[in-house]
């Protein structure tokens, strides 16, 4: 077995593989990743993150989505993922949208590979309506943008939601996303994988 | 059994099966590459008209005459592995052979590890081939990748899947493409025709190739100047006299530039703090943002002191520089690599000679073989 970020073989094992021996990533590169469980408040909502959007983890990221590397899809929820199985049960997932051009470049939708090793129910209620990147833009002008996502028609909202995404910035989609619920859902949690260093 | 068409990789646990069939992990930082589906051939535009002509600076000598007329005649059956001394001219080597291509109308590649060389060897190629088009593509300059000469750093050849008629690789031994399986395969996919690999130390890999015979080795071991090679004299001292050898081997070359180069950027700083002190000093790192600028004022300053890591080690041409390495022993260096910083003094016509030394700690061998490599250079070359 190799590990899917450097690729060093792994068959020799360490001493951590003697407890967890199925994590995708090695020993090196997974202690790159800074977990820090954080919470905060989010437009009157409660947030949850379990990283820190460092260096190591923004490299990750970026394979998966932008190299549409999907070997990494049980990567980023592997530690997290019994904690958040028991802390959000009764929930359904609710992914944030991505622009529907580079979701369609993609061929799948990464946050629901993501998410998918959680077996919780999911839904993809919203929808972005411009296609501009965020990546270039500066706080402000990701603030504005918050008019940009908006819920399909049509769609049945359970009771218990949870917004996930991979990372919060500056929040501007989740802003954008909990707009869009307005009054119709009962209770709102966010979860986000990885939170900007800001966010402590 | 299943192999990467980019990388050519064939180790199973670098596949994955992803939404959309199989695909390879190992060269994934360039690109998704699904192995089922078929892969086109990069189309590129044609040669143009007439940029075959070529002028050169100096005519070249007897003996560069004859390995560069040799390598273009050889091309068409093999690759060729042009083994030549530093400062050699191996740029001038393959002129001919690049025209001779051109001439055929097919594409050539020059292909070097570091984005540093690369812009400085597009304007001396713009410069021997005038109606040709020579684009430089490396890392922040990737808008124009089409031209009737392409030049680039090894990372980017994947942007030409089988296109190329001639490879020439400058320096196949240096950092990152030196041990890099990756980066092999993507050269070995980037061509359909025949290879040049440019280099004074090939490695094993290489001189293997030669052994087996799919590559045949061409060796030029004199300067053009005809001058022998400086060949590094060694001096072991303890640790706590080194910094003074050092002082006082710059002192006696204080009339002329002088290149240090150190293990790592750490080392590198501490040194810069005192030797600053003493003597005009600047510091070119990898960490160091403007290595353009820093090396521009170093050669024009002309009585300056460069300390400098091994990203400094290849590619440089310095009017009457003297070269010391300090702490040659020390493990991130090997003999490629002392070679090589050996080869950045006497290499231009006015100043064919100079002074290199070797500070260790105790007896090492590579600086040794070093010694003995050129030594033999010399040996031969007369």
């Amino acid at each position: 077995m190799r590990c899917l970020m450097c690729g060093k073989n792994r068959d020799e094992g360490t001493f951590r593989d003697l407890f967890d021996p199925q994590d995708p990533l090695c020993e090196k590169c997974r202690s790159e990743w800074r977990r820090k469980h954080i919470r905060f408040r989010l437009g009157g909502v409660t947030a949850e993150s379990s990283y820190v959007y460092n260096e190591a983890f923004s490299r990750c990221l970026i394979q998966f989505k932008e190299l549409n590397d999907e070997a990494l899809r049980d990567v980023f929820l592997y530690e997290v993922a019994d904690r958040l199985r028991f802390r959000y049960r009764g929930y359904t997932l609710c992914l944030l949208p991505s622009s529907e051009e580079k979701s369609a470049a993609r061929g799948f939708s990464h946050l629901r590979l993501m998410f998918a090793c959680l077996k919780m129910p999911m839904i993809e209620p919203f929808r972005k309506v411009t296609s501009q990147d965020q990546k270039n833009l500066n706080r402000e002008e990701r603030l504005a943008m918050q008019d940009a996502i908006i819920l399909k028609d049509g769609v049945q909202l359970p009771e218990k939601i949870l917004l996930c995404d991979d990372t919060i910035t500056t929040g501007a989609t989740m802003l954008g996303a909990l707009a869009a619920l307005g009054q119709k859902a009962q209770k709102v949690r966010i979860y986000a994988v990885s939170a900007n260093i800001r966010w402590l | 059994m299943m192999q990467c068409p980019r990388c050519l990789n064939t180790d199973k646990a670098f596949f994955y099966r992803g939404s959309r069939g199989w695909y390879c992990r190992k060269c994934i930082s360039f690109g998704r590459v699904m192995l089922e589906e078929e892969n086109e051939p990069v189309s590129l535009a044609p040669v143009s008209e007439g940029s075959e002509e070529y002028t050169l600076q100096y005519p070249l000598t007897k003996a560069q005459e004859e390995i560069a007329v040799k390598c273009a005649e050889l091309i068409d059956t093999s690759d060729v592995l042009l083994h030549c001394v530093c400062g050699a001219g191996k740029t001038e080597l393959v002129v001919l052979s690049i025209a001779k291509m051109l001439k055929e109308k097919k594409k050539v590649c020059f292909a070097i590890p570091r984005r540093q060389v690369v812009l400085e060897l597009r304007e001396r190629l713009a410069g021997y081939f005038p109606k040709a088009k020579v684009v430089a593509v490396c890392g922040g300059h990737t808008e124009e990748t089409d031209g009737d000469l392409i030049v680039c750093t090894t990372h980017q050849l994947y942007r030409y899947y089988r296109v190329f008629d001639l490879l020439i690789l400058d320096e196949p031994d240096a950092f990152p493409f030196r041990g890099s399986e990756v980066l092999h395969g993507i050269a070995e996919t980037s061509r359909k025709g025949h290879m040049i690999c440019l280099s004074a130390t090939p490695d094993q890999e290489l001189l293997r190739k030669e052994r087996e015979g799919s590559l045949i080795r061409l060796v030029l071991n004199r300067r053009p100047h005809g001058h022998p090679l400086p060949v590094p004299q060694i001096k072991v001292v303890p640790d706590k006299v080194m910094f003074l050898s050092l002082i006082r081997w710059l002192h006696r070359h204080r009339a002329q530039s002088c290149m240090v180069f150190v293990p790592s950027i750490k080392k590198a700083q501490y040194l810069y703090w005192f030797l600053f002190l003493l003597f005009p000093c600047c510091l070119c790192t990898s960490h160091t943002e403007n290595r353009d600028e820093v090396i521009r004022a170093f050669r024009e300053k002309k009585n300056g002191v460069m300390l400098c890591t091994t990203v400094m080690e290849r590619g440089l041409t310095i009017e009457n520089v003297q070269v010391c390495v300090y702490q040659a022993d020390s493990r991130i260096f090997d003999e490629a690599g002392l070679v090589q910083m050996a080869g950045r003094v006497g290499r231009v016509f006015a100043y064919p000679e100079g002074d290199v030394l070797f500070l260790c700690r105790r007896r090492s061998e590579k600086a040794e073989r070093c010694v003995k490599a050129l030594r033999e250079a010399n040996l031969c070359a007369v």
